[in-house]
């Protein structure tokens, strides 16, 4: 079962690849017979990828996020399934082509990290452990489709601002879509990121009793945390909306990518996978 | 072909309201069947009608219209008609592909396709359009694909008052709950004014200046507001349109993060039309706030002449596509045979009615059974939806149930595995499945066992397809038309054929007239044959001479078309001048005497004498029962007393 595990995961991959590419046709020619391409290609790749999951599942006898490699492909798996969720709702696939290259990524790193048979902390496989990481993934996702569509938002205000209409005016939805999306993403992500947080304190004080107040991965969850909820605050109570949401939101998702390298490379910490 | 266009074009008038009353089907069909119009498109958009139509009386038509349309309206009909285009033959054509694809004439109207499609399902469930505009339909909606995927026709705003809407919908996506706030003096900011109005912007501020403001504002729905209230009003819109230039200066003292501040810094999109010479000074303070859009018009004007630039270049290939369009347009109505329909010739009434149901229905993938008798081309038909159905790339297949015998039919049409029966010496692919994508016609399906019926029937229901000896099914994605010359339904009740399958197979019905039912299809039909066999056989031969027509058209064609056809062929065989004469035709027709077909002569009596008489006349004129009162000299309601007397009937 290890042979199948391995070409599922690299196919996974090159689906994602496909599908990208395909956003990216998409994009440059805005046409309906690529958009649906584009869409089969996600969803065959997302059929291929719960298979893999589910043979992962199936051979360790617990859900698959016990380590690194496990957790960044259930990242990738539930980020496009919000992503498919949202294309469907709101109609509009000009997303796509700056979703995807997130989800080649995750799934990338998970491919060269992969390690099927190692074993794990048992505690690593309990209940509360495994919904506690579903959550914060699931919150992820939310910070990270507030991150596209706030990216979004900037290039298409910077482009109209300037006053030279081009390719991004042309073909992404308004401003009002994505400050919206931005902000409904922020929101749930925040209480998802709080339940998260009140699972692992639960299960720290159990485990951990009390040495690991201070573990920089904790500490700089905790400041993505405090960014989200500045981007709440202000954008409720002081007005600062659109823009300057959409940079701070930015601002928040590159915290989480650079803390996690800085502090998963350059510090030891109690939270990780061992 | 007598196509022609004309539009009522009411700029400025608030219409919208009634042009369901104007074009309602009801009076729309009054309107068709009065002038006999073939028929009839009307397309309506914000800013007015276009109508289409297919007819031999254009004025009289129009004003009728006209009449009609200023009567729902409260307009006097000079006062429409002035506004007003007309176009017939190519150039309404051209017009109607503009349309088609959303093509601004003026600039001022953009269409998109998705309301073209919508008004045209509404003339076709008002059955007012027919094969010629259901060939232009489809035609338009190609080119609006093609040009919107080639050439971003619909990209550019090429009018000010568009850009600024772009702009605005970009910004905060519908207008729906958005305030315009409108700062000018004069007329000028009408287009403006009446675009936001037209995409249902939530609310149009206007500022009090003088009488025409205030009748702007009556027109579009607006609201007045003070000058003194201006500057309380400002956080209050997110659009800003500013004309004046003196109450710009005014604006201009205002602070813009104070306004931003109240409105929570939501975006706001300014636009200033001041022109520079008229004091129309940059407001620095605009372009420093994050969330504000500031436009003024020179950079309207730059955008404008930019999407100009390659709006033209874009015009000039839609022209060229839709001059292309046109002529294989023409090419297809043909000068000379209009009444085609693909390789189809029917100009009576009954055959247009098919042609036209035929249209109507390739497009979809609905089961459909055609009767008639032997040699009225019901495999013609069959190509004919074939080919004008999304299908026409992927294979048509005939198969003659009658001739092939009962036992290998299963297994052509259903395929087979090595070793199903003794000579099976391979898998061999059934017919249905080499129709796959495509279409299947099986002809005289009457002919076929019960045992037959039930496995097409399972292939009907299910769409699976077994090979004969196999235990594995497949789904081919294929379109059954059907045929017969026996009467299904009889052979249904003596119950040697399937019930089921009769309904499954007869969704739609077509039924084929015989040849001497539609007599005025014999000449066209004659012509085309003789032009196929003269150029088959080089021999120049112009026509038939008028002895021969006669008696063409009155011979009872028992083999219908194909008979026809065989005596054309014989008769240019044999010609030996310029004109085909009777001494041409095959002895079986040209003996028979004119006279012969409709004889009263015998031993008659009045009222048998009376009951062919009358039914030769109701065939002879095609059951028009208006010219049959008239030319016997009895009223209606006398003749439909004797028909049913005699028993005659269509």
């Amino acid at each position: 079962m290890k042979i199948p595990i391995a070409i599922l995961s690299w196919l996974v991959l090159g689906l994602y690849l496909g599908s990208f590419y395909r956003y990216l046709v998409l994009f440059r020619d805005k046409t309906d017979q690529k958009a649906s391409s584009a869409r089969k290609w996600t969803i065959s790749a997302v059929l291929v990828h719960t298979a893999y999951l589910f043979l992962l599942t199936i051979r360790n006898g617990h859900l698959p996020v016990g380590d690194t490699f496990r957790v960044l492909t259930t990242c990738a798996w539930l980020f496009v399934g919000v992503y498919l969720i949202l294309e469907f709702r709101v109609k509009e696939m000009t997303m796509g082509v700056f979703f995807l290259p997130v989800i080649v990524l995750l799934q990338a790193l998970s491919n060269v990290f992969v390690n099927v048979d190692k074993p794990l902390d048992p505690m690593l496989t309990e209940l509360l452990f495994e919904v506690h990481v579903a959550v914060m993934i699931s919150a992820y996702a939310g910070f990270t489709i507030s991150f596209i569509s706030s990216v979004m938002y900037i290039l298409l205000s910077r482009e109209m601002q300037s006053k030279k209409l081009g390719i991004f005016f042309e073909r992404l939805p308004s401003l009002g879509f994505f400050d919206n999306l931005s902000n409904q993403a922020v929101n749930i992500g925040l209480i998802l990121v709080t339940l998260g947080f009140a699972m692992g304190f639960y299960m720290g004080v159990n485990v951990w009793e009390g040495a690991w107040a201070w573990d920089p991965k904790l500490l700089a969850a905790l400041i993505s945390w405090f960014i989200y909820l500045l981007h709440f605050i202000t954008r409720k109570y002081i007005g600062w909306q659109g823009k300057r949401a959409a940079i701070v939101s930015v601002v928040g998702f590159n915290w989480l990518l650079f803390s996690f390298i800085i502090v998963t490379t350059f510090f030891s910490t109690f939270h990780n996978f061992q | 072909m007598p196509v022609f266009s004309f539009g009522v074009n009411l700029a400025g008038g608030n219409l919208a309201p009634h042009f369901g009353a104007i074009c309602s089907a009801e009076s729309l069909r009054k309107l068709v069947q009065k002038h006999s119009v073939k028929e009839l498109f009307v397309f309506q958009n914000a800013d007015g009608l276009d109508v289409f139509a297919v007819a031999e009386q254009r004025e009289q038509f129009m004003a009728d219209f006209f009449a009609r349309a200023s009567k729902t309206c409260g307009l006097t009909a000079d006062a429409m008609s002035g506004a007003t285009f007309r176009h017939q033959g190519p150039d309404a054509l051209r017009r109607f592909f503009r349309r088609a694809i959303g093509l601004r004439t003026s600039g001022e109207i953009r269409v998109d396709v998705q309301t073209f499609r919508d008004q045209f399902a509404l003339a076709r469930k008002a059955n007012l359009v027919g094969p010629y505009f259901s060939r232009l339909y489809q035609r338009g909606l190609w080119l609006a694909e093609k040009t919107r995927i080639d050439l971003n026709l619909q990209r550019n705003a090429i009018t000010p008052a568009f850009v600024v809407h772009d702009l605005a919908r970009k910004i905060f996506g519908h207008l729906h709950d958005r305030t315009a706030l409108i700062v000018a003096s004069t007329e000028e900011c009408e287009p403006f004014v009446r675009k936001l109005h037209s995409e249902q912007a939530g609310q149009l501020l206007f500022v009090e200046c003088d009488d025409n403001m205030r009748r702007l504002s009556e027109a579009y729905g607006g609201r007045m507001v003070e000058e003194k209230q201006l500057v309380d009003i400002l956080p209050a819109a997110d659009l800003i349109l500013v004309f004046d230039g003196q109450l710009q200066e005014n604006l201009h003292q205002v602070k813009i993060s104070k306004v931003m501040q109240k409105r929570h810094n939501a975006p706001l999109l300014w636009v200033s039309l001041v022109e520079p010479s008229n004091g129309g000074k940059k407001n620095s303070q605009l372009s420093n706030h994050y969330n504000v859009y500031s436009y003024d018009r020179g950079d309207l004007d730059d955008i404008v002449s930019s999407n100009v630039e390659e709006h033209q270049k874009v015009e000039v290939t839609v022209s060229r596509l839709i001059e292309l369009e046109v002529n294989s347009f023409f090419d297809w109505v043909g000068a000379k045979e209009q009444y085609r329909f693909g390789s189809i010739i029917g100009k009576s009434e009954a055959m247009q009615k098919i042609l036209e149901l035929v249209a109507r229905i390739a497009h979809s993938d609905i089961s459909v059974l055609i009767d008639g008798e032997s040699g009225t081309g019901k495999e013609l038909i069959a190509r004919a939806i074939h080919d004008h159905s999304a299908r026409v790339k992927s294979p048509f297949i005939t198969v003659n149930c009658g001739a092939i015998p009962e036992t290998l039919l299963e297994s052509e049409l259903f395929g087979h595995v090595r070793g199903a029966f003794t000579g099976a010496a391979s898998d061999k692919m059934g017919l249905i499945e080499a129709a796959d994508h495509g279409t299947i016609f099986l002809d005289e399906i009457g002919e076929t066992s019960l045992a037959t019926q039930v496995k097409l029937l399972r292939f009907l229901q299910e769409g699976e397809v077994k090979p004969v000896g196999s235990n594995d099914t497949r789904k081919p994605d294929v379109r059954v038309i059907t045929a017969t010359n026996r009467h299904l339904e009889q052979m249904v009740e003596q119950a040697t054929f399937r019930q089921d399958l009769f309904y499954r197979l007869n969704v739609i019905q077509i039924t084929l007239p015989p040849l001497r039912d539609r007599r005025e299809d014999i000449l066209p039909l004659a012509d085309f044959f003789l032009k196929k066999h003269s150029r088959q056989t080089h021999k120049s031969i112009y026509g038939l001479d008028e002895e021969v027509q006669e008696l063409l058209i009155q011979y009872d064609w028992t083999g219908n078309v194909r008979e026809l056809e065989n005596a054309v062929e014989h008769a240019v065989a044999l010609a030996s001048g310029q004109y085909l004469s009777v001494s041409d035709l095959p002895p079986t027709v040209s003996k028979r005497s004119p006279k012969a077909e409709t004889a009263y002569s015998g031993d008659l009596t009045l009222k048998e004498l009376e009951r062919r008489h009358i039914s030769a006349m109701l065939r002879e004129h095609d059951w028009n029962y208006d010219l049959v009162t008239e030319i016997l000299g009895i009223g209606r309601t006398t003749l439909w007393r004797k028909m049913k007397e005699y028993g005659i009937s269509n």
